[in-house]
This record gives structure tokens, sequence and C-alpha cells, in this order.
């Protein structure tokens, strides 16, 4: 019984009774190391950042608070200020101001914090230095701030980028997320796969120190949800199965990206017949090269419209089924209905287990598929449908007593469905798949006599 | 990188110690390592050839994983910890039990891409940085091979 094949290949080292001896040994951590230097990474360039910024901006900026107060004086003149440098004429906006500071008066060309330097400030728009004058007016009454220790630099103009605080904010954040992840994948590179496991799946649920296994089990945690298709009821039976299979939102993608194809080739292609070039042979390569993509433009328009035929040609399919989610050795009643006016060649319906495996290739994930059990439980050929007689046909299935449950997990997947196969007179074949939860018996739960009918 | 590290560091304690601890991994009262979802599956663990001294950590776990042509899954259904660094005191002769009450899903699996294996895991966390690692394998469900399944007949 356990051979190979019954599950036991890979730990034979045990005898029938249950027990494994000799552990292999290796040397710990064995985990890797990418996400301590990512996180690393990712540290280190936050404090770098975060100290030019603070060093550059913020210090400045709250020297300047420290070290200006607020006062008022009158603006006596403004110009616009000009240097050159490189031989390129630079401007900077100026004020000349008079305030008073208990009793003295102060005369001084200003405008913002960088104008206190004599060679800060300037740029090489006039234009923006005279906007940048407008508000001030000869006489005008204006708010100042000056140096306590020299009240000879004042400014009138202050302002404080909210932008500025928002991104030291952003590099502290960074810094906060570089430590927390590096603590985080520090700690991790010294935990086992399984502790690793046990804890991404619910730290509530495994106490980890815990000696005994106390906690509640999510049994289903691998089997899919049942609510998407149990929250559709039927008409008939039980419950309407969803009917995959047709890709609506890239259908629409495509069919916009070849509209817009079409417009605009056509478009320059109408363009140059109007406005045609002078040079001949300048006409006749931009003829050629226009010709290709109008080309290009035609067959995406031809593939879209056959793509767009074929998701609706065969019209509205219903499928209902007795019972949901379905139980290994249980007999289940499924109606299926096909509308329109259509000649079918013929019509099947399959059950179907598929395994569906994910690895990474590279930078790719590829996914493999296998259909492991495929069973017609409804076949028909060359009939017709009409509004007046539609397909409308009840039949059954059985799952076999020793089918897998469905199971889903990240790289894996056990996949039951239903295919529909539709071959319309002089059309190609038309697939689409219903998908179906099955789940495992468990003795106590339900009788194996039962049926889902 | 941190494996060649270890191994630089542990080489000398691997030369001083040449005997590799073993682990003993046994399940309670029954000859067949098959069991059906929802029964209670218990036993216990020892260690031979190493120290009481010599243990730093001692992990217990029933998982399943898959193997096949997709890349690895692994869900672990319990899970124990015992740690010198806790107050856990180890004693490697002493057995350590475990008892769990199996889940409902998945079963134990033989498909074409993809099988689903059960097993009790045992890893050993040395003093000196290595670790030594057993697996008893078992099976939850008594599914046969996928390749054996045959169509329901209703006719």
């Amino acid at each position: 019984m356990f051979d190979d094949s019954s599950g036991f290949s890979k730990y034979s080292t045990s005898n029938h009774s249950g027990s494994a001896r000799a552990g292999k040994l290796s040397p710990s951590a064995p985990h890797g190391w990418s996400e301590p230097i990512f996180f690393s990474i990712i540290l280190i360039t936050g404090i770098v950042v975060f100290g030019i910024q603070l060093w550059t901006w913020a210090i400045p900026q709250l020297t300047f608070y420290q070290e200006f107060v607020v006062s008022h004086g009158t603006v006596i003149e403004t110009r616009v200020a000009e240097i050159t440098i490189d031989s390129v004429n630079l401007f900077r906006p100026e004020v000349l101001l008079e305030h008073q500071v208990q009793g003295v008066s102060y005369r001084v060309w200003t405008f913002d914090f960088r104008t206190l330097e004599p060679k800060e400030g300037f740029a090489a728009n006039r234009q923006l230095a005279e906007s940048a004058l407008l508000p001030f007016q000869s006489g005008q009454t204006i708010e100042c701030w000056y140096q306590t220790d020299h009240p000879e630099e004042a400014v009138v103009v202050w302002k404080s980028s909210v932008w500025g605080w928002f991104f030291l904010l952003l590099l502290f954040s960074l810094i906060v997320s570089g430590l927390v992840g590096l603590v985080q994948s520090c700690r991790l590179i010294a935990v086992s796969e399984e502790r690793k496991a046990a804890q991404s799946q619910s730290q509530s649920v495994f106490p980890l120190h815990s000696l005994t296994d106390n906690s509640q089990r999510l049994d289903w945690s691998t089997v899919p949800d049942i609510r998407i298709i149990n929250e559709s009821p039927g008409t008939h039976l039980a419950f309407r199965l969803p009917i995959g299979n047709q890709p609506i939102f890239p259908l629409v993608g495509l069919t916009l990206f070849t509209l817009a194809w079409f417009i605009i080739s056509f478009g320059i292609m109408f363009h140059s017949f109007i406005y045609s070039e002078e040079n001949r042979s300048d006409q006749i390569i931009g003829i050629v090269f226009r010709g290709l993509f109008c080309g290009v433009g035609i067959i995406l328009l031809i593939s879209v419209l056959r793509r767009l035929f074929l998701a609706f040609r065969l019209g509205l399919t219903l499928l209902e089924i007795s019972d949901h989610p379905l139980y290994p050795g249980r007999k289940y009643r499924l109606l299926l209905q096909q509308s329109g006016v259509l000649r079918f060649d013929y019509f099947s319906v399959d059950l179907v287990c598929e395994e569906i495996a994910r690895f990474r290739q590279g930078t790719d994930t590829v996914t493999n598929r296998k259909d492991v059990f495929r069973q017609t439980i409804f076949s028909r050929s060359d009939f017709e449908t009409t509004p007046n007689l539609p397909l409308h046909q009840e039949f059954f299935f059985q799952l076999p007593i020793d089918a897998m449950h469905s199971f889903r997990h990240e790289n894996n997947e056990i996949f039951w469905k239903i295919d529909l196969c539709a071959k319309i007179v002089s059309e190609p074949e038309i697939r689409r798949e219903c998908p179906i939860v099955v789940r495992p018996v468990v003795l106590n739960d339900l009788t194996l006599e039962g049926n889902g009918l | 990188m941190s494996s060649i590290i270890n191994k630089i560091i542990n080489s000398p304690a691997e030369r001083s110690n040449p005997v590799s601890p073993r682990i003993v991994i046994t399940l309670d009262g029954r000859g067949s390592r098959l069991y059906q979802p929802g029964e209670t599956l218990a036993g216990s663990y020892w260690f031979d050839f190493v120290g009481g001294d010599d243990i730093q950590a001692v992990e217990c776990s029933i998982l399943w994983h898959t193997e096949g042509k997709g890349s690895e899954d692994m869900g672990v259904h319990a899970f124990w910890r015992h740690a010198t660094d806790a107050g856990d005191w180890i004693d490697p002769r002493r057995p350590g039990r475990f008892r769990t009450v199996l889940p409902k899903s998945p079963l134990s699996y033989s498909g074409i891409l993809i099988k689903i294996y059960w097993s009790v895991r045992v890893r050993l966390f040395l003093a000196d940085g290595r670790e030594a690692v057993e697996n008893l394998a078992f099976r939850l469900g008594n599914l046969p091979d996928v390749r054996t399944l045959k169509p329901v007949d209703l006719s």
C-alpha cells in the first residue's frame, strides 16, 4: 500500500509502525539575504536623502523662524535687480523697505530670504521678477520680518513650502519602513520555513509556544470559495453556474485600440492625399508607409470583428445545478438552456477536473494545465434552436467517489468545471467553462448514499 | 552567503562532533499511516546522539506540501516550538508529544502535475548553529492515483 505512488515516496526512512530516524543535518539560516539587503538599501537611501534635506532645507527654515520676528514696514521703491554671470543676464525682484526697530529706522533692498545673500535668488526670467513685484506699491505698508540681532536684514516675502515638509515626512517614513523591514527580515533569516508559514497563515490561531494544538482550523482554507456560485440562485434548479471564458474586458480594450489605430492610420492617409508633398519620391515612400499602417489597421479590424462574432454568436447560455458545493460520489441534476436562432453541428457538456501548476521561469510565470479527468455528461448533434424551440435539456451526472476535491493555493490548483463545447454550422468551435467547487467527503458530515438532487 | 558563513563557522564543530544527531518520530498506536479527515493524529519524537546543552530549539509541525510541475506550496496545520531562550527545558531522551485533529482538506493526492503530501516534521536547532530535520509522511484520506479515476456511468 505504501509504495512510491501512494504518497510516501519522499520520506521512506520509516517502517510500517510509523517511525522515522536519522535526521538530516544542515547548517542553519538557509533563508535568503535578498530581503535584508533590499531593506538596507531603502534604509540607507532614506537616511542619506533625509540628512541632505534636513541640512540644506529644514534647518535653515527653522533657523529663520527662530531669528526673525514679524514687524511692519513701508515700501519706498521697487526694482528688478540684474547681474551677469557667464554672459547670461539674471534677474531678481527687490523692494526698498523702510522699517523701524526700537525707534531706529532701517532702509534695505530686499525680497525673500534668498536676497539676504548678494548673489542668490536670481533667475533668467525678467518677467517673472516683474510679476513678483506687482503686489508692492510705493508708500504701501506691508508685513515684513527682520533679524533680531541684525535689524538691517529683513525680508518682505517668506513662504514655507508645504511640499518641503511633506518630502521630509516621506523620507522619514522611508527610514521607518526600511528599519522595520530590516529588523523583520533579519529575524526571519534564522526562522524555519514551517514557522514562517505558520506565522503567515495566522498568528492568532497558531500560538507559537503552545504545547498543544488547541486552535480552531479553517478546514476549507485550500478549497475555493463557494459564495460566487451560491449567491446566484437559479430559476429552475438551486444555483445558476457562472459561465466563464468570455473575456469581455480584453475584448473591449482590443476593440478600442483597433478603432483608434484604424481612425489614426486612415486619417493620416486622407490627410496626405489632401496635402500632397511636392517631391514625388517622398510622396511614394510616404504612401507605402501609410499604406502599411492602414493594412495593419484592416487586419486588426477583421480580427476584432471575428472575436466579437464568436463571443456573441452563441447567444445566451444558461446552466443551472441542483446543489453546490459538490461532493464525490453524489448525483446531481444539471439544466442546460440555449436560446437564439442557431443550427448546431454538435453541442456537448463535459465534467472536467484540471490540474494547474504555475512556476517561475526567469521573470515569467509559466502555467501548465492538464485535464486529469473528463466525462461527457451530455451530447447532441445536428439540431436547431429557434425562439419557440430553444435547447432546454435536463440531465444527471455523478462525481466519482474517489474524486479529489477542488484545491487552490499560490502555485497549484485542482480545478473542477463544467465544459461547454458548441459547434455552429460553418463556424469554428466555441468553448465555455463553468467553474464548480468540489469539497471532500467527511464521514459524519454527510452520508455517501445521499445525492444532490 | 549565509550557508557559506555557517559552513566556515561550523566546520570545527562538525569535525569535533562527527556523530550527527538522530531524530526519531513515532505515531501512536497504529500500524498504518492512513488517517481520515477529523481523526486525531498523535505521536512523539526524541533525539539520539545529542546532549541537552547542545539543543537550542525544537520545532514540530504537522504540514502538507506540494510537489510536481509547479512551484512548491506549503501549509502548516499545527506548529509547536520549544526554545531554551524562551525558558523551555528540552531533554533529548524524553519524548516530546504532539497531538492534533486533522483537517478536512487538502487530502493527500497523487496527480499528474500536482502531488500533495502530508507529514510530521521535526526540526532541531543546535547551539552551534546547525539544524537537523526529519519528516514522517502519512496520508490524509485514501484517494487513489488520479490516473485510476473512472467516469460514473449513470445509464
